[in-house]
C-alpha cells in the first residue's frame, strides 16, 4: 500500500512538475515573435538593419520574456512568400510587405488590422502626429489601419554637386525640359577618360521601381492611374505616349547610355557610386548605400524633387518602400502590435532618423532633431520629408502587382522590340489587366 | 554470397533516412505542386479549380512556348560546347606530366567551384557596356564597342558563354577520371596494330567514355535546363524577352505576379521535359545504373 502510494505520489508530483512548465510555456511573458523582413540585424553596414537590431534590443529589455527573432527574407520574393505562409498557417507574427503590395495583402487577410492592436488606445493627437498619405495606405475600403510605414520612401533625383558646379548649373529643375538640357550638358568624358553619363535610369524587369517618365505622367496627368474599378486609365493614350517617347529621347539624345535596356538599378546605383552618372532617379532609401559606396566625395552628392513634366500639372511621385504588419493569425498578436507601437513610437522614430536616415514618420520628430538636418550630409533627408506629402500610394482595394514592371516594359518593347510606343504601351496595358483583372 | 536473414529489418531502417528525406523534399512538394497546378492559386489562395486549364493557357501562350524554345536551345549549344571543350581538355590533361597537369586542372575547376551568382555577377560587370573591361580591352584595340548585354541578339550568345564556361570543368573531369579507367594496354596494343592517334581515340577511348560522356551530358543538360541563377543575374531575361527562359517565367509568375497555379504548373512541365530527357539520354547510350 505504502509502495501503492508513493508510486501516486511521485506520478502527482511529475504531473504537477509538468503542468507547472506549460504554464511557464504559455505564460506571456514568455514568447518568441518570428519576424520576416529583408533586414538583417548581423549585417553591420546596413544602418537600417543595425537600427532595427538596437531596437529590438531595447525592447526584449523592456519586455523581459519576449523575444523577437528576425529571419531575414530575400526582398524580392518577400511579400509572395509571406502569402503563402498565410495560405499554409506558416506565416511569422511579424512582416514587412512592399508598398504596392499592401491591397493584396489586406485582401487576402494577411495583416491584423492595428486597431485590434494598439491604435484604439490611441488619441487624436497621437494620430494626428502620424498621419501622411503613408500612415493611411490601405484604409480606404475599411477604414482600418494595417501598417505601420516602416519604410516608406520618395523618389527623388540624386545629383553630384560638384558636376553641376563645374557646367554651372542650378538644381531643381521647373520641368523636364530643363532637366533633359541640364543632362546634356552634364554628358561628358571626365579626366580619367570614363564616359560620365547625364541621367542614370535602369530597365531591367529584374528590378522594378517608379522611375521616369511614364509613371510620373500617368500620375499628374488629368484622371490618374486607374478608373474606379481596378482597369487602367488609358495608359495608351497620348500623355502616355509622350511621356515614353521622353524615356526613349533620353537615349538618342546620349544621356543615358543605351545599356539602360539591360541594366537594373543596382547596377545604376553603382556605376552611379563610380562616377559614371551626373545624375539619376532615386528612392531616398537607397542614398545612405550608395553615399558608403561612393568612389569620391560624398559631400558631393545631392538630393533634389523630379520635376513637373509639364508645367501646372503636378510632380505627385509614387511612394515607394515598405509596410510592416502584424499576422492576423499569429498567436501573439498583442505582443506584436506592442512592438509595432514600439517601431514607430518618438524614441524609435528619431533613432530610424538620426542613425538611418529615414523620413521621420511623426510630425513631432523634426523639430527635435533640428541639429541632424542642420549637418549639410543629412539635407537630403529634409528634401525627402519636404517631397513626402506630395507621395501616392496606390490604392489597397485591388491588385495592381506588376504596374511598375508593365511600364519598364514598355520601354524596353519600344526600345528593343521595334514595338511603337502606342503599341507598347498597349501591349503593357494588356498584360497588366490580364494578370490582375480578367482571371 | 551474403544472404539476407528472413525477417531482418536492417537494410529498411539503413535507407529509410534517405527515402523519408527524399519523400519529404522531393515526392512531397512535387505532388502537392501538380496539386498547385490545377488551380487558381494566386498567392496561394485556392480560389477555382482549372483542372488542366493552366497547362493549356501556358501551352497557348506564344511567348511561353518561344521561352520553352529558347531555353531548349540555350542548353543544348551550352551542352554540345561543353561536352567538346571537356573532351577535348581531358585528353590534353591526360597526355600531360602528373604535376602540370594537377595544376592546370586546379585552374580550370575554379568556375565550377565557383559560387554561381558570384560568377555570374563578376561577368556581369566584364560584360558591361561602357565600364566593363571586355569592352575596355576592344577599344584599347581600336575595336567598336559591344552591346553584350543590352543587345538582343548577342545576349543570348553571352548568356550561352557564361552558362558554358561554368561547366567544362565538370565536364572535363568527368571524362578526365573515365580516362584515367582506361588500361594502357588497350593503347599499347592499338599501337602495335598500326593504329594512328585518331583511331584510337575514335575505335577505343571514344566508346569506352561512353558513360562518362552520358552522365556529364544528362548532368549538365539538366542543370542547364533548370538554372535560373545565371539567366536571371546576368540579364534577367532581357533585352526585352531574347534571354528569357523557362526557369526565369516560372519564378516570374510565382514571384512577380503571385500565380503560384501558373507557375507551379510551368515547373510540372519542365519536371516532365526533365524526365522525358533522363529516359532519352538512358536509353539512346544504353547506360545501366
Amino acid at each position: 500500500m505504502k509502495r501503492m502510494l508513493l508510486v501516486l505520489f511521485l506520478v502527482l508530483g511529475c504531473f504537477t512538475l509538468f503542468a507547472g512548465a506549460q504554464v511557464e510555456t504559455d505564460a506571456p511573458e514568455n514568447v518568441e515573435l518570428k519576424f520576416w523582413t529583408f533586414l538583417d540585424p548581423k549585417n553591420p553596414s546596413n544602418s537600417r538593419a543595425v537600427v532595427l537590431g538596437k531596437l529590438i534590443e531595447n525592447f526584449e529589455k523592456a519586455n523581459p520574456g519576449v523575444k523577437i527573432t528576425i529571419e531575414p527574407q530575400v526582398h524580392s520574393t518577400l511579400a509572395q512568400k509571406m502569402f503563402a505562409a498565410h495560405a499554409t498557417n506558416s506565416a511569422p507574427d511579424l512582416f514587412m510587405v512592399p508598398v504596392d503590395m499592401l491591397g493584396r495583402a489586406i485582401e487576402l487577410g494577411v495583416p491584423e488590422p492595428l486597431e485590434n492592436m494598439f491604435l484604439k488606445n490611441w488619441t487624436a493627437e497621437d494620430i494626428e502626429d502620424v498621419t501622411s498619405g503613408l500612415w493611411t495606405a490601405g484604409t480606404e475600403s475599411t477604414g482600418l489601419h494595417y501598417q505601420v510605414p516602416l519604410f516608406g520612401a520618395v523618389y527623388g533625383i540624386l545629383y553630384r554637386a560638384d558636376y553641376f558646379e563645374k557646367f554651372g548649373i542650378e538644381p531643381n529643375f521647373k520641368n523636364w525640359e530643363e532637366l533633359y538640357a541640364a543632362a546634356e550638358k552634364l554628358t561628358f568624358v571626365d579626366e580619367k577618360g570614363m564616359q560620365v553619363y547625364g541621367l542614370g535610369i535602369g530597365y531591367n524587369p529584374s528590378v522594378v521601381d517608379y522611375y521616369g517618365a511614364l509613371p510620373q505622367r500617368l500620375l499628374n496627368r488629368q484622371g490618374g492611374v486607374y478608373k474606379e474599378d481596378g482597369y487602367p486609365n488609358d495608359w495608351a493614350g497620348k500623355e502616355a505616349q509622350e511621356a515614353l517617347q521622353l524615356e526613349l529621347d533620353a537615349v538618342q539624345m546620349g544621356i543615358t547610355p543605351e545599356s539602360a535596356v539591360s541594366m537594373t538599378y543596382e547596377d545604376v546605383f553603382v556605376n552611379f557610386a563610380a562616377g559614371q552618372y551626373s545624375m539619376m532617379f532615386i528612392t531616398c532609401l537607397r542614398i545612405p548605400q550608395i553615399m558608403n559606396a561612393a568612389s569620391f566625395d560624398k559631400g558631393n552628392i545631392k538630393f533634389m524633387p523630379i520635376p513637373e513634366i509639364k508645367e501646372g500639372e503636378g510632380n505627385r511621385v509614387f511612394s515607394g518602400g515598405w509596410f510592416t504588419g502584424a499576422w492576423s493569425k499569429g498567436e501573439h498578436k498583442d505582443v506584436a502590435g506592442k512592438f509595432l507601437e514600439y517601431l514607430i513610437s518618438p524614441e524609435a522614430d528619431a533613432l530610424w532618423v538620426t542613425e538611418a536616415q529615414q523620413i521621420p514618420i511623426r510630425k513631432s520628430t523634426v523639430p527635435k532633431i533640428q541639429e541632424f538636418f542642420a549637418k549639410p550630409e543629412n539635407e537630403w533627408v529634409a528634401i525627402a520629408a519636404q517631397i513626402k506629402p506630395y507621395t501616392y500610394v496606390a490604392p489597397a482595394r485591388f491588385s495592381v502587382a506588376g504596374q511598375a514592371q508593365d511600364w519598364q516594359n514598355a520601354f524596353i518593347l519600344a526600345a528593343t522590340e521595334n514595338f511603337s510606343v502606342k503599341d507598347a504601351l498597349e501591349k503593357v496595358q494588356k498584360d497588366f489587366i490580364e494578370r490582375n483583372l480578367n482571371r | 554470397m551474403y544472404k539476407r536473414k528472413k525477417g531482418s529489418y536492417l537494410p529498411y531502417a539503413l535507407i529509410a533516412p534517405s527515402i523519408l528525406i527524399i519523400v519529404l523534399f522531393l515526392v512531397v512538394p512535387l505532388i502537392f505542386s501538380l496539386y498547385v497546378s490545377l488551380w487558381r492559386s494566386d498567392f496561394m489562395n485556392f480560389s477555382k479549380f482549372l483542372g488542366f486549364g493552366n497547362y493549356l493557357k501556358l501551352l497557348g501562350d506564344s511567348d511561353i512556348l518561344f521561352s520553352i524554345l529558347r531555353t531548349f536551345c540555350i542548353s543544348f549549344i551550352s551542352l554540345v560546347i561543353s561536352l567538346i571543350l571537356g573532351v577535348s581538355l581531358a585528353l590534353w590533361l591526360n597526355s600531360l606530366s602528373a604535376g602540370i597537369a594537377f595544376v592546370i586542372e586546379i585552374l580550370i575547376l575554379i568556375p565550377w567551384v565557383t559560387s554561381m551568382v558570384v560568377s555570374t555577377l563578376q561577368w556581369k560587370w566584364l560584360f558591361q557596356d561602357d565600364l566593363g573591361l571586355i569592352n575596355y580591352i576592344l577599344s584599347l584595340f581600336g575595336l567598336q564597342r559591344q552591346g553584350f548585354l543590352s543587345d538582343k541578339n548577342l545576349a543570348m550568345y553571352t548568356l550561352i558563354f557564361v552558362m558554358t564556361w561554368r561547366i567544362v570543368a565538370y565536364v572535363m573531369v568527368q571524362i578526365l577520371a573515365g580516362l584515367k579507367g582506361i588500361p594502357k594496354e588497350y593503347d599499347e596494343a592499338a599501337k602495335i596494330d598500326g593504329a594512328n592517334k585518331f583511331q584510337i581515340f575514335s575505335k577505343i577511348r571514344l566508346p569506352l567514355l561512353k558513360t562518362p560522356i552520358a552522365i556529364s551530358a544528362i548532368i549538365i543538360g539538366l542543370s542547364n535546363l533548370n538554372n535560373v541563377t545565371v539567366p536571371l543575374t546576368l540579364t534577367g531575361g532581357g533585352p526585352g524577352r531574347s534571354t528569357m527562359v523557362i526557369a526565369i517565367e516560372a519564378y516570374e509568375q510565382s514571384f512577380s505576379y503571385g500565380h503560384f497555379g501558373e507557375s507551379s504548373a510551368l515547373s510540372i512541365l519542365l519536371c516532365v521535359i526533365n524526365f522525358i530527357l533522363i529516359v532519352l539520354y538512358i536509353k539512346a547510350v544504353k547506360y545501366e545504373i
